[in-house]
């Protein structure tokens, strides 16, 4: 669902993309999302879930900040991502077991500091702060 | 598992780096089955699925799964779901999900053609109590075929998993449950595994019996299981056949208080560094160079267990070891270091080398760390480790048996000297003999298609 509200905001009409080239099409793209394009495109940031870490462990980031957690390809263990710790009045955060080919993204709208473990793991672990 | 020639020495120094414990907020896997779950008020309803059109209540198992409500129970006809199914919470407590118990092959559960969220596991049971599944093959999922987590009370029964990315049929900080008359083949970590057992003062067993588990990494792993018993059941052609293992990944170390009794455990030299059916592991437990290859039952600290009354033959490495968990004995927390030792563990009535058909590359192999840990009644056919007998003390167990450096580093070396871009090595140290024919089972070294 998620998927297809993304896929009608940002795509060009059928007109649109029978006259453009594919520069221009990245252009459509970009007046939909702004002015400035990439600019105003919300900030996310990448963490990778290998056996038995996460990396980064620290993230200091604004609010409304998207966590996207990879999944490594190499793993031979499952792994899920829970928030332990976080701000009060955030609703739970905790992803499904997984091992490889999985992603998965929470956007952190409110500031404070959050700590994600693995709880298949115990000493797998991260923190992520984020500022006003 | 894939470091290259790594003295374990280095090894050590790098895994010894004391973190953190996180006990206090460590929240879901705490304290499962607190009981009282929502069961359905009045009679119990029965629910079909099957891929037919108008010929059952549902055409998907995962849609019958959220109109049920504990107590309740769904049936699977036979056919292909496309789909993963978890059952999630305590109104599910007591649910049974039945497929074909007599030909579980003909119910599959299949994770190929499935993306994300929904290609991992098989079978998800998280928190909820007494949940029945019967009859299912789950295969080609990217994490585990039948998953149960923080449940009381468990039974998986006449079920298949094959081809999945960790553990075939696996359950983690759970009390008290049944594997049974179930398969696991072609997983790229053990086909069982029960792991992170919470200590109990009223232990409920958990008990794993006429199962088979071929051609995986390791047949059964148990990473601090406890108050298991595995029974009756066949293990071969793994890379190892039954190895509970003391790890600080998990809580609730060592391994303890565990029966391994009437089990064949039988040519586990299944070197999967040379080809494999499955991705082969990054790295072994622990971060180890690799899992021994060739051994039959291997403790790597455990307490209070039994080893009695197997059939322990065709494994190249050997049959039965057991060694102090190296790795915690550098750990800094006295409860890890405690963990690491070999205690009050009883190896008896075990016999090696299928009446001299079929003999293994040496029967027992034990360093003689620890307290208490005995040897009684078993036949031996091959060389043990020590050569001179010296560790392997009568029952009752001593208060310390007598270490041997030498058996020691002779087993560090067997893991420290491979290397998994050079296949060959981990069978360096194997001692191969003729293997006894067996109906229905070749044995497999090498693997091809």
């Amino acid at each position: 669902m998620r998927r297809a509200r993304a896929s009608r905001r940002w795509s060009a009409t059928a007109d649109e993309k029978s006259n453009l080239g594919r520069g221009a099409r990245a252009s459509v793209r970009g007046r939909r999302r702004g002015a400035s394009g990439a600019a105003d495109r919300p900030p996310s940031k990448k963490v990778k879930v290998a056996d038995n870490f996460y990396s980064p462990k620290q993230l200091t980031v604004p609010e409304n900040t998207t966590i996207v957690w990879k999944w490594s390809r190499l793993n031979g263990e499952t792994h899920d991502v829970f928030a332990a710790a976080k701000p009060k009045g955030v609703k739970r955060i905790w992803s499904v077991p997984a091992a490889t080919h999985y992603t998965f993204k929470r956007k952190l709208k409110k500031a404070g500091k959050y700590r994600f473990i693995c709880t298949f793991h115990e000493d797998m672990a991260m923190r992520v702060t984020v500022k006003r | 598992m894939r470091v290259a020639r790594v003295t374990v020495i280095a090894l050590v120094a790098a895994l010894a780096v004391p973190t953190a414990a996180s006990a206090v907020d460590y929240p879901p896997a705490g304290n499962p089955g607190k009981g009282g779950g929502k069961v359905r008020k009045g009679k119990a309803k029965t629910y079909t699925v099957c891929k037919q059109r108008k010929r059952c209540d549902f055409r998907t198992i995962g849609k019958a799964v959220r109109k049920a409500r504990g107590g309740d129970t769904i049936k699977v006809r036979n056919g292909t779901y496309r789909e993963s199914v978890t059952i999630s919470g305590s109104r599910y407590d007591g649910l049974k999900l039945i497929g074909n118990a007599k030909k579980p092959r003909k119910v599959k559960l299949d994770g190929k053609s499935l993306r994300g969220a929904k290609a991992q596991n098989g079978v998800l049971i998280n928190n909820a109590d007494k949940v029945k599944i019967n009859g299912f093959y789950a295969r080609n999922f990217k994490a585990n075929g039948f998953f149960v987590v923080n449940v009381t009370g468990y039974t998986l029964t006449n079920l298949v998993a094959g081809k999945t990315g960790v553990y075939g049929i696996y359950a983690f900080n759970s009390k008290g449950g049944t594997m049974s008359r179930s398969e696991a083949f072609h997983n790229n970590d053990a086909g069982f595994y029960i792991g992170q057992t919470p200590p109990q003062s009223k232990p409920r067993r958990s008990v794993v019996k006429n199962v088979k588990s071929y051609a995986n990494v390791l047949g059964f792993s148990g990473t601090n299981m406890r108050y298991v018993t595995i029974k009756d059941s066949d293990f071969f052609n793994n890379g190892s056949g039954i190895v509970p293992n003391a790890l600080d990944s998990e809580k609730f170390p060592p391994p303890e208080r565990n029966v391994i009794t009437g089990n064949r455990v039988f040519w586990n030299n299944f070197n999967y560094y040379a080809a494999a059916p499955f991705t082969v592991p990054e790295s072994g437990p622990a971060g180890l160079p690799g899992y021994p290859l060739g051994v039959g039952v291997l403790l790597f600290g455990s307490q209070e267990t039994t080893v009695e009354d197997n059939e322990i033959f065709g494994n190249w490495l050997a049959g039965f070891g057991a060694i102090q968990q190296i790795l915690l004995t550098l750990e800094e927390d006295p409860a890890l270091k405690e963990a690491a030792i070999l205690r009050g563990n009883t190896i008896r009535d075990n016999d090696f080398g299928l009446n001299g058909t079929d003999l293994n590359g040496r029967d027992m192999f034990y360093d003689g760390s620890g307290t208490g840990n005995c040897f009684a009644g078993n036949t031996t056919r091959s060389p043990n480790v020590p050569g001179n007998n010296s560790t392997f003390a009568p029952c009752p167990g001593p208060a310390a048996n007598a270490f041997s450096s030498a058996a020691q580093g002779e087993g560090v070396g067997w893991i420290a000297g491979v290397n998994k871009n050079d296949p060959s090595t981990f069978e360096k140290f194997w001692l191969r003999h003729p293997h006894a024919a067996r109906k229905g089972v070749t044995p497999l070294e090498r693997y091809s298609r």
